[in-house]
């Protein structure tokens, strides 16, 4: 059950670009009532991926799928307690980043704890609590940690981030802007707002990057931020 | 254990996923850049006679390559600048307009937006920092307002000459016979850095869609 789920995340972060979302982009001047932007607490998953995109294990059909999981889930728990070990919130780090960006674009931002169930953005906004706002920004992480197009020092494990958003008015519920991010995605993309890796953060190995938790977590730092940022500027 | 899949019974879905991997790591062909207009003659004003009708189908972009032959306009405070105008559709929906900037190779056009009315009087501008990337292609998406007639995609000769190096990593399959009459797939990963260039030349597509209604 486990293997399968974290097959699952790594499957979502690489296929998250394939997923239908209709671009709407935001216009300032026609929403100028927007001045109060409430944070929804992001959905993110349990936990970071770490995957390989392409493996050996890929050609031999399911057995060589059962390995390549068994494999990413090790991975993915000794990256997670590598997390842990180093006190970093992704999603902490997510909030503020944006939080800030947006504050920097003119905008009063508040952060409105929610509790989410499923998977898509929230069905009702909570527009009768404090504090009150003119719209929501409503995102959904679909996955962060580190990926590596492939095996061996020319395909080196880079951070990776992925996230869907959605600015909703407040007071009619109508979809403001929507569109969705990703950094480091490998392989084309289409109809996503793209972000490369910066070169710096470049581990050859698992073993490399779980050796360096400081490089490792400066990695998903700069990840985690420019994808914040990316999404502020949507917002601009 | 080899994932054999005898030739006749080959499922469509991997013919699919075939095509679209091979279609990923199709590139356009490149062009050098142009990143001065020195000694090009530019006209005063922006050309609305040579405006090309875009239609409300977001399926079927106005792909311009943008090159020699492609008009020119001089205005002070920006210098001369390459362009293409559009006329926009009316329709009593709110409509976007998509403008991509698609990598010619190494060259990528460096556009700005002018949105104009029936007049051709410039009603707002969307400066070159507000598009962003998807993939290699720079991209930005607008919301047509009221009165808003034309549009016009000029480079930037604020941003042009400008380089930006990007990495991008890739995945391949390739399908190999066993020799039995079946096959099977080599999964491989890359990694490459691309340089682009901001350019007076490229190539753009332009779409114009009914705004999307989601509540």
């Amino acid at each position: 059950m486990r293997i399968s789920k974290f097959a699952a995340l790594a499957a979502a972060i690489l296929l998250s670009a394939c997923t239908t979302l209709p671009k709407v982009p935001y216009d300032r001047t026609l929403a100028s009532d927007v001045k109060s932007i409430g944070i929804i607490t992001p959905k993110f998953p349990d936990g970071p991926t770490v995957f390989l995109a392409s493996t050996v294990g890929r050609s031999f059909g399911l057995i060589g799928a059962l390995i390549d999981a068994g494999m990413q889930a090790d991975r993915q728990s000794k990256f997670q307690a590598l997390l842990q070990q180093e006190n970093f919130s992704t999603q902490e780090r997510f909030v503020d980043s944006i939080a800030g960006a947006l504050r920097e674009a003119g905008y009063t931002v508040s952060v409105i704890p929610v509790t989410r169930d499923g998977t898509d953005f929230v069905s009702t906004y909570p527009t009768a609590e404090e504090p009150k706002v003119d719209a929501y920004l409503d995102m959904i992480a679909d996955g962060y940690g580190y990926g590596a197009a492939g095996i061996g020092w020319s395909t080196p494990y880079r951070p990776v981030f992925a996230v869907r958003a959605r600015l909703v008015r407040a007071r009619d519920s109508s979809v403001l802007m929507q569109d969705m991010v990703s950094y480091n995605p490998i392989g084309p993309r289409a109809n996503v707002i793209t972000i490369a890796p910066d070169p710096v953060h470049r581990f050859e190995t698992f073993d490399s990057l779980i050796g360096n938790p400081k490089g490792a977590v400066s990695g998903l730092q700069a990840a985690t931020e420019q994808s914040a940022f990316a999404v502020a500027k949507l917002l601009r | 254990m080899i994932d054999v899949v005898p030739r006749r019974s080959r499922p469509a879905p991997w013919s699919a996923l075939a095509a679209l991997i091979i279609g990923a790591c199709v590139t356009t062909s490149s062009v050098p850049a142009v990143t001065s207009l020195d000694g090009r003659s530019c006209a005063p004003q922006l050309d609305l006679a040579t405006a090309q009708s875009l239609a409300l189908d977001a399926e079927k972009p106005l792909v311009v390559d943008i090159g020699d032959a492609t008009a020119c306009v001089q205005t002070i405070g920006v210098g001369r600048s390459i362009y293409v105008v559009f006329k926009l559709p009316e329709s009593a929906e709110p409509i976007v307009v998509d403008v991509k900037s698609v990598a010619l190779g190494s060259t990528l056009f460096s556009p700005r937006l002018l949105l104009l009315d029936e007049a051709g009087a410039v009603l707002r501008e969307r400066s070159n920092d507000v598009f962003m990337f998807q993939d290699s292609s720079l991209y930005v998406g607008t919301r047509v307002h009221p009165g808003e007639r034309y549009v016009v995609v000029a480079s930037d000769p604020r941003a042009v000459g400008r380089r930006e190096s990007r990495l991008y990593g890739a995945t391949q399959a390739t399908m190999m016979a066993t020799g039995a009459g079946g096959f099977f797939w080599i999964h491989t990963g890359s990694e490459a850095s691309r340089l682009f260039t901001y350019a007076h030349n490229g190539q753009i597509a332009v779409a114009v869609r009914l705004l999307p209604k989601l509540n």
